[in-house]
C-alpha cells in the first residue's frame, strides 16, 4: 500500500490503473493498526494467526466490510 | 496456513528477524546456518515451508529472503531511519510496523504514490509525527482487500 498526499490522489491514481478505489485510511489509524498488527511478530514464540485473530485486530480498530474480511 | 512448519523453523524465523534488526541487513542462508549450527539444506527447506505458511517471503523462485514483515530484505520507496540506521518497510503500513515492532522513535520520507510529492511520517515517544504537507492530510490506500493479500504480497 501506498501513501498520497490527498483522497484526489488516490482516485486519480486508482484511475489510471482501472482500479477500483480500495480501502483509505489516514496516518494515525494506520499507526493504530500497525501497533497492534505488528504486535510479538519478532518474538520467539510467534506461531502465526488464525483468520480469525486477523479478523478480530481489524475489527478492534474499527475496519469492518467485505474489504477487511479474512 | 501453518500446518507445514516444524517446530526448528521457527527457530530459524526467529533468527532471521534477529540477524535483521541487528545488522540491517536481511540474512542469507549462511548467515541462518552460522546463527543456527544447522545445515545449509536445513535452514533451506525451514525458509521454503515458512514462506509456504505466510510466514515470510522468498525472493520469486529463490530461497533468499524477501519480507520479514514489516521488514524488507531490499531497498524499497519507504526507508524507516531509526536509532542506528535505516530499515526499509514493504509499504507505507510497514514503515508503521516497523516502529511499531522496535519500540522506538522513527522517520520515513517517501512521496506521494500519484504526484511524487515529498511526504514524510513518523513516529516519536510512541506519537505520530509529521504527515502533513501543506494543508493536505496523508493518506494510506489498500488497493486489494485482506483475503486476496496473498494472491500477490508485493502489491497490495
Amino acid at each position: 500500500m501506498l501513501s498520497f498526499r490527498s483522497e484526489a490522489d488516490i482516485d486519480l491514481w486508482c484511475e489510471r490503473r482501472r482500479l477500483a478505489r480500495g480501502a483509505v485510511m489516514d496516518l494515525e489509524l494506520i499507526w493504530q493498526l500497525a501497533q497492534v498488527w505488528y504486535a510479538g511478530r519478532t518474538s520467539a514464540e510467534w506461531r502465526g494467526r488464525s483468520a480469525e485473530q486477523c479478523q478480530a485486530i481489524v475489527t478492534a480498530v474499527g475496519l469492518d466490510g467485505e474489504f477487511w474480511k479474512f | 496456513m501453518n500446518d507445514g512448519i516444524q517446530p526448528r523453523d521457527w527457530e530459524v524465523r526467529t533468527a532471521a528477524y534477529r540477524h535483521l534488526i541487528d545488522t540491517f541487513t536481511a540474512p542469507g542462508t549462511e548467515d541462518l546456518t552460522r546463527r543456527l549450527d544447522m545445515p545449509a539444506t536445513e535452514v533451506a527447506a525451514s525458509l521454503e515451508r515458512l514462506a509456504a505458511g505466510h510466514q515470510i517471503v522468498l525472493a520469486p523462485g529463490e530461497t533468499r529472503i524477501w519480507m520479514l514483515h514489516p521488514f524488507s530484505a531490499t531497498p524499497t520507496d519507504f526507508p524507516v531511519e531509526v536509532e542506528g540506521g535505516t530499515y526499509w518497510a514493504n509499504c507505507a503500513w510497514d514503515a508503521f510496523g516497523i516502529p511499531a515492532v522496535l519500540g522506538g522513535d522513527s522517520h520515513t520520507q517517501t512521496r506521494c504514490g500519484e504526484s511524487g510529492v515529498a511526504i514524510d511520517f513518523g513516529v516519536r515517544d510512541g506519537t505520530l509525527i509529521g504527515g502533513r504537507v501543506q494543508d493536505e492530510g496523508t493518506f494510506i490506500h489498500f488497493a486489494v482487500p485482506a483475503r486476496q493479500w496473498y494472491d500477490n504480497i508485493a502489491f497490495t
